[in-house]
């Protein structure tokens, strides 16, 4: 086999990624959504929000959390976690109805500035 | 975030340089250390950035892992069996041969895998099914079928001693307290050191280097190599407690002798490859880490979506194809500068370099380790069997974990 084969495969193939990355990128960025907005739109999307903590309880493996956005809004994260009251965090997850009220499940939570 | 992942593949090509070329230094090791401080990153980029990162970093180190084993005798644990045919290939001036080799399996493996991937998501917990209660059967099997290939009585029997002392040695590092990274002292003790120690007394000398721009190997040959490179890899990227090492004995038991030396190089680094992408399939279709760069992954991002798997999959193409030209320009520069050093005394260096990483990475105990592990991995070459029943350290509590 010659090494060129293989040099100008790698280029092709980092192209082609490189391409698809940028339009996959483009359209990962989640939208960001207050929970008024969540109960108007799809609620198995993926959706985005950041708020501050204003309650944190642990209960073992479950972790709810009141986020200020600027309307409240209750998280329930199924890990055991550790934040502050105050800490400023970006949520990534899915809205779920539980007792005719709206609640975000969360996948992903990052402390922000 | 286009710019972000593209600066975390080049950022994860370049630490995977490292750990690639350094032997001792595991992905592993880095991912640690990503994961402690990943809360303080985490204030200015997204997880998903940053495991882009710890895939481009993991993706490289497997294509120049290869580089250490053959020119320096030094492997890395999902490498041993490359030592012994690589060094043969360095002895006969075709180190970077050797190196190519491994980097067209880690390539077209990695480029087959991807495409897979996507197809086989949805079928995973099924096959994961299937498979699982049988798995410990299957690698009896290929223990069995490894023992098998030796010729003669005389020399089957001594194959099941060495299989068996190593399987022991295995159990015995392996639960070892207190021990990190037991694998690196063991491995490095039954097929680095022991090698390099045996061709101290055959007067080696290392001979300049070929840099050709062809390989000679048969397209049926370099097909068998990758389909099995693809099915070995999967299998230890899907089940627990499987590496890349194993899988390369379940690859070299499926293609058979008659693959040859060229084709055995394709399948070892394809198999390390696609044990490591294939695990990005497993952690989102079972939610299981099969690997520590997964784990790391795993402890960032929890869940991933499908358009995020998608992610990982393009940077890992993007990160593959960078690794690909980096590690034969790479391989070129080793293979120029290796003749023009005396091998006696890059032996000593490459040993005394191992022995100071053991002791400094896994104390005392792991220097012990090393020690008893160099005197098991001289036995098959001084008893004239096959130095892969070694690999017992590996099967043998694998095997006991899936079928105890």
């Amino acid at each position: 086999m010659n090494e060129k084969i293989i040099l100008l495969t790698a280029f092709v193939g980092a192209l082609f990624g490189l391409l698809a990355l940028f339009f996959l990128s483009e359209n990962l960025d989640y939208s960001e959504k207050t929970i008024e907005k969540i109960n108007e739109e799809r609620i198995e999307d993926m959706i985005k929000v950041e708020g501050q903590i204003v309650d944190f309880r642990n209960s073992g493996n479950v972790t709810f959390i009141s986020l200020v956005h600027p309307s409240y809004m209750d998280v329930v994260v199924f890990d055991d976690i550790a934040l502050r009251n105050g800490d400023n965090v970006e949520i990534i997850g899915k809205g779920e109805e539980y007792n005719n009220k709206m609640e975000i499940i969360a996948h992903r939570i990052r402390v922000i500035d | 975030m286009i710019i972000e992942i593209v600066a975390a593949i080049i950022l994860g090509c370049f630490f995977g340089i490292i750990t690639g070329l350094i032997p001792g230094i595991h992905v592993n090791l880095v991912s640690i250390l990503l994961i402690s401080v990943s809360p303080a990153l985490l204030v200015y980029t997204s997880p998903i950035v940053l495991a882009v990162f710890i895939i481009s970093l993991a993706l490289t180190h497997t294509f120049l892992d290869s580089i250490p084993s053959i020119f320096l005798g030094a492997p890395d644990p999902d490498m041993v069996l490359s030592v012994l045919p690589g060094h043969k290939m360095l002895l006969e001036g075709k180190g970077y041969e050797a190196v190519k080799l491994t980097v067209i399996g880690s390539f077209f493996c990695l480029l087959v895998t991807l495409m897979l991937i996507p197809i086989l998501v949805p079928f995973l917990p099924l096959i994961y099914s299937s498979i699982q209660p049988y798995m410990g059967y299957i690698l009896l099997a290929v223990v069995i079928a490894m023992i098998l290939m030796e010729k003669g009585v005389k020399k089957k029997f001594i194959g099941m001693y060495i299989f068996f002392q190593a399987g022991m040695l295995g159990l015995l590092v392996i639960n070892m307290p207190n021990l990190k990274q037991p694998l690196f002292p063991m491995l490095s003790g039954l097929f680095g050191i022991s090698t390099l120690l045996l061709s101290l007394g055959e007067k080696v000398i290392i001979p300049k280097q070929e840099i050709t721009s062809t390989v000679k190997v048969g397209k049926v040959k370099t097909l068998k190599a990758i389909i099995a490179g693809v099915f070995s890899g999967s299998l230890t990227g899907l089940f627990p407690g499987l590496g890349a090492a194993q899988a390369s004995i379940i690859g070299m038991v499926l293609v058979g002798r008659s693959i040859g030396m060229h084709a055995f190089l394709i399948l070892v680094g394809g198999i390390n490859t696609v044990n490591f992408a294939f695990s990005m399939a497993t952690f989102y279709a079972l939610e299981k880490a099969r690997n520590g760069a997964i784990v790391a992954v795993m402890d960032m991002t929890s869940k991933i979506s499908y358009p995020e798997l998608m992610i990982f999959i393009l940077s890992a193409l993007v990160a593959g194809c960078v690794a690909a030209f980096l590690a034969l320009s790479i391989g070129k520069v080793f293979s120029k500068l290796i003749s023009k050093v005396n091998y006696r005394f890059l032996v000593f260096g490459v040993i005394s370099l191992i022995s100071v990483l053991v002791f400094l990475l896994t104390g005392v105990m792991g220097f012990l380790v090393l020690i008893v592990s160099i005197f098991i991995g001289m036995m098959p070459a001084l008893l004239n069997v096959k130095r892969s029943h070694n690999m017992g350290c590996l099967l043998l509590p694998v095997i006991l974990y899936f079928l105890v």
